[in-house]
Order: structure tokens, then C-alpha cells, then sequence
């Protein structure tokens, strides 16, 4: 199946019932598929006219319970912007799907790169936090498409699928689970009495979330507002809103951490990376391990939350570590910052991959 | 045909339309006289039909002298008073002399935006009273 | 003299959120008109929209804060973006009755786009586009509906551009139900959004709002009162104008024509879809 379809799939499976969406390469198949296949799950498609409404319709979709998901690429991702801080500040679970291209403006548009990593996390206005995924295969495109719903539902928060064009137009083998192992989620709902409901209550870690047409007469608001909803500017209520929403990433960052460990106790190198280019580095480490070289592997299945404790774990062990990328050096700031040891980049300016034999020849280079 | 002519004025009680009816032949006469009795001028008992009362209500400090209620009062019964709410307004009271002129019409009830004047019937007061 | 009796608790208080009340628009805005209109609106409609289905959908801006104000399930998003948000709602629910109350520069200014597109889809939204001709909130700049000629802040020599003549715009664009009035049109703008709500369709109700403070100081209005006297003297109803015509200059000898313009009974967006997907197979 196209990389792109599984994503689609992956969305229905988890109970995607709202898809709203604008034309971009490469992530046209996506919204494609789902104007079909909405009419399956009595779901709805509606094509608008830009990134900005499709962003705002699906914060719509979700406050009235639907599961909702919009696809685009690098220059849709930056019209999404404002509307994805909104999705934060008002804690309503979406999904939104982010197939990267060679960026930045125009760019190509058939041709890959990782070059929005950081515009997920740091690419609104304000601090927010931020999940994102990143798939390395057609079946990750599926499985981690699934679980981007099911933590947006549990935290209540606008989740970033980060595929690439590679892994958007890539053919490939695909398994979908029986209905009944995969495990949806959904938000919780509040309980029965209406009189003493606060919609952000402060004393609950992610507050349950009252639909529009249940009767509750919610007031939502992108303003900074207190815990019935109101607006209130003041920095007391500020900071206790904050803390609370960035709580609910930080005190759980056990349970939203998803990575992959290759090798990592005995060898003195290690890669960090994600995404298609991971693949290119697990071929490295095969030619290396022919030579008898032992190389280790961190792959980010979820770039955001940034796994600090992991990072730091590494550095301690190895001697250095080569971050490889399809941009120009992003995530290898993060690395840089929490690593103790020697942090080597590998930028590419995008529109292909690192090859597995560049990537054993930095390798060589590095041990030198 | 001349003979047959007439032509008939009509008054309705309380609109005052005049209308003029011809009619050619004494068919006409019973419907003529059936119309004549329904628009015929019933004068009103005041024991049955009160002029309505109102009284005048405020939730003061909402009030933001705007002047919508004094200017707008089919009466005039409203102006501004020298009284000041707690955020600094002018609210409105019923002139002198126009004390019993409230209609409880409902024009300040719907005009005014801050939710803030209004009228009730003046007979729920002296039920209550 | 006889002063009002002091109470609590104002008759129709039922849908608005008094706790939040006095509220913050200036004395003599029309906006607290349109919060009165509308949520009596809402109540004379009870009992064929039960009150828990109704959704109000707000953007930036002084018109912004009118969900803030309605108890009812209410919405106050990002500046120009209501009117999407508003359809991801309406599809999601279909049950529900979703309003989007915002303002022209909101609205129409920077969030023309979504107007219009909405507009010509005839998806299920009442729009009430309070049109106070210029952005209130930020100080009184002025947008898209700002008279030619007008003095605002940021075009303090006379404003260069022409506005859009909304009914006009919202006609040619395809909304199914589009009509003006002022807010010193009380009732009829109440049983106009009664009909709004009923209407099978986009409807588009502009309403033209007093706005001392931003607009009207500056433009020979000195009070909102002034403007209210202008919307007695200058309003006409013309049900039938040629919308062309139907410009709202502001000034003070012409006319600023209100009415019911476009009644059309043109099938809705969610009426073609279901029909177009059973007529090509239903859903399979």
C-alpha cells in the first residue's frame, strides 16, 4: 500500500471520522483516499480553501467529538500555525499530518526532506509543547498514525505526524491488525451533574472535555482563561494554566517517549536519527558490523518530546555520536545541548537521502 | 341604476377608516347590515379595558449611560438623573410629573445593551406591596 | 424625581452570562443590542431548536467577545478563522445550530476568504456580521468596510480605498439568505435571526452597529447615539433594491438601505451531499 494511503488507514482504524483538507504534494493521496473512504465509516470529508480553515475546521470537528485529521506539507504546516497554538490553548485532541518536502517556500515538492522537525515544536507563537511521530516505514506510517490518535486523545492536544515525500510515495508491504488488538482511545467525557463542572479545572491533570451540544454551555477561548473558560489575563492564572498543560507532557513523558535502541551497550559510537533517514543508517551499521565494527543506533520513533534522559544516558556511554539528517543540522542542537560527549552533524540539504555507504564513510572518518 | 345606489359610511371604533360601499340590489342588504353591525363603533368599558401601568427597574451598576432609554421612550418619560452608580454612570429616572406616564411598553427593557433597565407591570407591585 | 427600583437580575438575563456582566463593550455600542436580539432569538425559537443544540462561533475583536457573553455552548477562536471552525461543528454535529457572530474586520477583512467560500458553499451557518466599519479592539484602523473617505487612525487624511457593499458581495457569492439591518431595528433584527436559524442554508445577516469610541468620534458621530440617529434618519427598508445600490455610506445625506434582501430556498451543502452520494451508489 502507498505510504500515504497508510496513513489514511491508520486514521480510520483509529476511529477517524472528520477529515478536512486542501491539495499539496505530496500529501494530496492522503486527503484523496479519505474523500472515499469517509463515506464508509459515515464519517465526513470536506475540502476547504487553505491550510488556515482546514486547521480551524478540524479544532471545530474535534470540540463537537469528532476524531479529526488534516494532512498537508511544509508550506501548509506554516499557514497551520496560529490555528495549532489554538488546538494547545483550548486542549482539544486533532491530528495533523505533516508529509515533509524539500522546503523551505516553494522547494520540491516531489522530493524529500526532514526540514520541518523543529518548525512542529518551536514553529508557533508562544512555548507550547509538542508530540510528534516520526514513521521510518509504510507500517509505521499505519501503526504510529494510530497511536498520534489515541495521545491526542489522552492528553487532549494537537499531535504532528512527521512522514517524509520518501515514506508518503513509498509502495510497500503493509499488516493491518484485527480491529479487536488495537487499542482506540478517546477523550474522557464529564460526569453526569452539570452544576459543578469547570471545563479547565486546574486540579486535574487533563480535565475531562465537555462537547458542544451536550448541554454543559462551555465557553472555549484561545485567550488565557481560568478554569470556567473565561478569559482572564493575569500572570497568576497564566502560570497556573501553563504549568498544567505542559504538566500533562512532562509528568508523562515516560508513557509518550517512543524509541528504538540498536546496539547502544557496547559500542563507542552511536547514531541518533529518525525518519527515512534511519533507514539508511541501520544499512550503515550492516556494512560496519561486516567489517567488525560495532555501531549503535537511538531512533526516534517520537522526536517531541525530546528524550533528554535518553540522550544524556547515551553520551555517557559512547564517545561520540553522529546525528545524520535531511535538513541542515535541526535535531543535532537538541543532541548538542543535552550530550555529554562529541556531537557530530551530518546535514543534507534535502531532496534525497544519506546513502548507507555516506553514512559508513562518515563513519570511518569519525573513528579516525 | 340610480335608485338602487347607496353608499354608506363606516367607522371602526378605535381606527377611524372610513369606507364607502356600493351596492346595486336589495340582496346585498342583510350582508350589508351584518357588516354594519361589526363595524360599528362599541364604545369602551373602562371597567374592563385599564390603560397597562409600568414600573421602573435597574440593575444600577450595569448601567453606562449610553442614553438609549431617555432618548428613545415613546413617552418621554425617562431622563437622566444626577445620581452616579458605583462606576461612575448616570443612571436614568422617571421625570417629575410623568410618575404614572409608564406604559410598561418594553422599548428601554429591549434597548438598552447593558441589561440593566427594565419595567414590570405595575400590578404585580401592588400585588406584591 | 422618581428613581428605578434597584434588583439583581434583568428579565432577559436568562441566556446571557451574568457573571461576566458589565460588559466590556462601550456605552453606547450596539453590540449589547445584538446579545439582547439574539439570545431572545434563541429563546422564541426553543421550541423547535431546543436551547442545549445551540453553538455560537466568535473571532477577534470587540463583536469577538460576544460568545463570552451567551450561555450557550460558545466558541471564541483565532482572528478570521470562526467561519471554518464553525463548519468543522456544523459537520461534526449535525444536530447542532451553529452561529458565527463576529465583526467586519474579522469577518470580512481578514477572513473574507472563509466568508465567501462559505457563502457559496450554502453551508448550514447564520452569520451576524456586525459591521461597525473599522477594527474597535485595536483602537479604530480601518478594514475592509470602512466608508471611502472615512478618518480612522491609521488613515487620518481620509481613508484612500472603497469598501465592499456586504449584501452585494454575499449575494453574488451565493447565500442563500442575506439581510441588513441596524441595531436600533430591534425587533426586526430579532425575528430576522429567527428566520436565520430556520433557513435551510447560509444565512448572512449584517447588522450595523454603533461605534463611538473607534468610529463615530471621528467621523461626525460624537456619541452612539448620534449613529443610532443617523440609523433613524437614514434607514429604509428596501426589500427589493438592486444590491449594487445597496451601499452603507454613513453619511449624512444618504440613504442606508435594511431589509430582508435575499430569501432563496436553493437546497443547503448538507442536502446536496446526501443527495449526491445516494443518487452515485450511497455510501459504499
Amino acid at each position: 500500500m502507498l505510504g500515504d494511503h497508510a496513513i489514511a488507514e491508520g486514521a480510520l482504524a483509529a476511529g477517524c471520522n472528520f477529515f478536512a483538507g486542501y491539495p499539496i504534494t505530496p500529501a494530496s493521496p492522503i486527503a484523496e483516499r479519505m474523500s472515499w473512504r469517509m463515506n464508509h465509516v459515515d464519517g465526513d470529508y470536506i475540502q476547504l480553501e487553505d491550510e488556515i480553515a482546514s486547521m480551524a475546521a478540524i479544532i471545530g470537528a474535534s470540540c463537537a467529538g469528532a476524531k479529526a485529521m488534516t494532512a498537508t506539507s511544509g508550506p501548509g504546516l506554516s499557514l497551520m500555525l496560529e490555528n495549532i497554538g489554538l488546538a494547545y490553548m483550548m486542549e482539544v485532541p486533532c491530528v495533523v499530518v505533516n508529509v515533509m518536502r524539500g522546503g523551505p517556500s516553494t522547494g520540491m515538492p516531489t522530493l524529500t526532506s526532514q526540514g520541518d522537525v523543529m518548525q512542529a515544536k518551536w514553529g508557533s507563537h508562544g512555548d507550547y509543547e509538542m508530540i510528534s511521530y516520526c514513521p521510518s516505514n509504510v507500517q509505521e506510517m499505519f501503526d504510529f498514525t494510530v497511536k498520534s490518535f489515541n495521545l491526542a486523545e489522552r492528553y487532549r492536544t494537537p499531535v504532528i505526524l512527521l512522514a517524509d515525500q520518501i515514506l508518503g510515495l513509498m509502495t510497500s508491504n503493509l499488516t493491518i491488525p484485527h480491529e479487536v488488538k488495537l487499542n482506540t482511545e478517546y477523550r474522557k467525557l464529564p460526569p453526569k451533574d452539570t452544576i459543578n463542572y469547570k471545563p479547565y479545572d486546574n486540579a486535574e491533570l487533563i480535565p475531562p472535555m465537555a462537547l458542544a451540544g451536550m448541554g454543559y454551555k462551555v465557553h472555549m477561548t484561545g485567550l488565557t482563561h481560568n478554569e470556567f473558560g473565561y478569559p482572564a489575563a493575569t500572570p497568576d492564572t497564566h502560570s497556573k494554566l501553563m504549568s498544567r498543560i505542559r504538566d500533562k507532557f512532562i509528568l508523562n513523558l515516560d508513557e509518550i517517549i517512543d524509541l528504538e535502541k540498536i546496539n547502544l551497550n557496547d559500542c563507542n559510537i552511536a547514531f541518533i536519527a529518525y525518519g527515512s533517514e534511519s533507514q539508511s543508517v541501520k544499512g550503515a551499521i550492516k556494512i560496519a558490523e561486516k567489517k567488525g565494527l560495532k555501531i549503535g543506533l537511538l531512533r526516534l520513533k517520537t522526536i517531541w518530546p525530546f528524550p533528554i534522559k535518553e540522550v544524556v544516558e547515551l553520551s555517557q556511554q559512547v564517545r561520540k555520536i553522529i546525528v545524520p539528517e535531511i535538513n541542515m543540522g535541526q535535531i543535532v542542537h537538541f543532541v548538542r545541548e543535552y550530550a555529554h560527549c562529541e556531537v557530530i552533524s551530518m546535514p543534507h540539504p534535502g531532496g534525497s537521502l544519506h546513502s548507507p555507504e555516506e553514512i559508513y564513510a562518515k563513519i570511518k572518518e569519525v573513528i579516525s | 341604476m340610480n335608485k338602487n345606489r347607496v353608499t354608506i359610511d363606516y367607522k371602526r371604533n378605535s381606527k377611524n377608516t372610513t369606507k364607502l360601499i356600493n351596492h346595486s340590489n336589495n340582496n346585498k342588504k342583510k350582508k350589508i347590515e351584518e357588516m354594519y353591525l361589526e363595524f360599528q363603533r362599541n364604545p369602551i368599558n373602562l371597567e374592563d379595558v385599564k390603560k397597562p401601568r409600568g414600573s421602573l427597574y435597574i440593575v444600577v451598576d450595569r448601567c453606562k449611560e449610553c442614553a438609549y432609554c431617555w432618548e428613545y421612550c415613546p413617552d418621554n418619560v425617562l431622563e437622566v438623573s444626577n445620581q452616579l452608580n458605583s462606576k461612575g454612570y448616570h443612571y436614568p429616572m422617571i421625570k417629575i410629573d410623568k410618575e404614572d406616564n409608564c406604559v410598561h411598553c418594553g422599548m428601554c427593557t429591549e434597548i438598552c445593551p447593558e441589561f440593566a433597565l427594565f419595567t414590570l407591570p405595575k400590578e404585580v407591585l401592588q400585588i406584591e406591596s | 424625581m422618581t428613581l428605578p427600583m434597584f434588583v439583581e437580575t434583568h428579565p432577559r438575563d436568562e441566556l446571557v452570562r451574568t457573571e461576566r456582566l458589565p460588559h466590556i463593550w462601550c456605552p453606547g455600542c450596539g453590540l449589547g443590542n445584538i446579545l439582547s436580539g439574539f439570545t431572545q432569538a434563541i429563546i422564541n425559537s426553543k421550541g423547535t431548536i431546543p436551547i442545549d443544540n445551540q453553538v455560537v462561533v466568535s473571532g477577534i475583536g470587540c463583536s469577538g467577545r460576544f460568545a463570552g457573553y451567551v450561555k450557550v455552548d460558545s466558541y471564541h477562536t483565532t482572528h478570521g478563522r470562526a467561519i471554518p471552525f464553525a463548519t468543522g461543528l456544523k459537520l461534526a454535529n449535525k444536530k447542532l445550530n451553529v452561529s458565527v457572530i463576529s465583526g467586519d474586520g474579522d469577518l470580512m477583512t481578514i477572513g473574507g476568504n472563509h466568508l465567501i467560500h462559505a457563502a457559496r458553499r450554502n453551508i448550514n451557518l447564520n452569520v451576524i456580521f456586525v459591521n461597525n466599519f473599522n477594527y474597535g479592539m485595536t483602537g479604530g484602523q480601518f478594514g475592509a468596510t470602512t466608508p471611502h473617505g472615512a478618518i480612522t487612525t491609521t488613515s487620518a487624511k481620509g481613508n484612500y480605498e472603497h469598501p465592499f457593499s456586504m449584501p452585494y458581495l454575499m449575494a453574488s457569492a451565493g447565500a442563500s439568505y442575506v439581510a441588513r439591518w441596524t441595531t436600533l431595528h430591534l425587533k426586526q433584527l430579532e425575528k430576522s435571526i429567527e428566520n436565520a436559524f430556520h433557513h435551510d442554508g447560509f444565512s448572512f445577516i449584517e447588522v450595523i452597529s454603533p461605534c463611538p469610541k473607534g468610529f463615530g468620534r471621528k467621523n461626525n458621530f460624537k456619541t452612539g447615539l448620534d449613529q443610532m440617529r443617523y440609523f433613524e434618519s437614514a434607514s429604509l427598508k428596501s426589500d427589493n433594491i438592486n444590491l449594487k445600490e445597496a451601499t452603507a455610506s454613513m453619511k449624512l445625506l444618504d440613504n442606508l438601505p435594511v431589509g430582508e434582501f435575499i430569501i432563496d430556498n436553493k437546497p443547503s451543502y448538507l442536502k446536496v451531499k446526501e443527495a449526491t452520494i445516494l443518487n452515485n451508489g450511497g455510501r459504499t
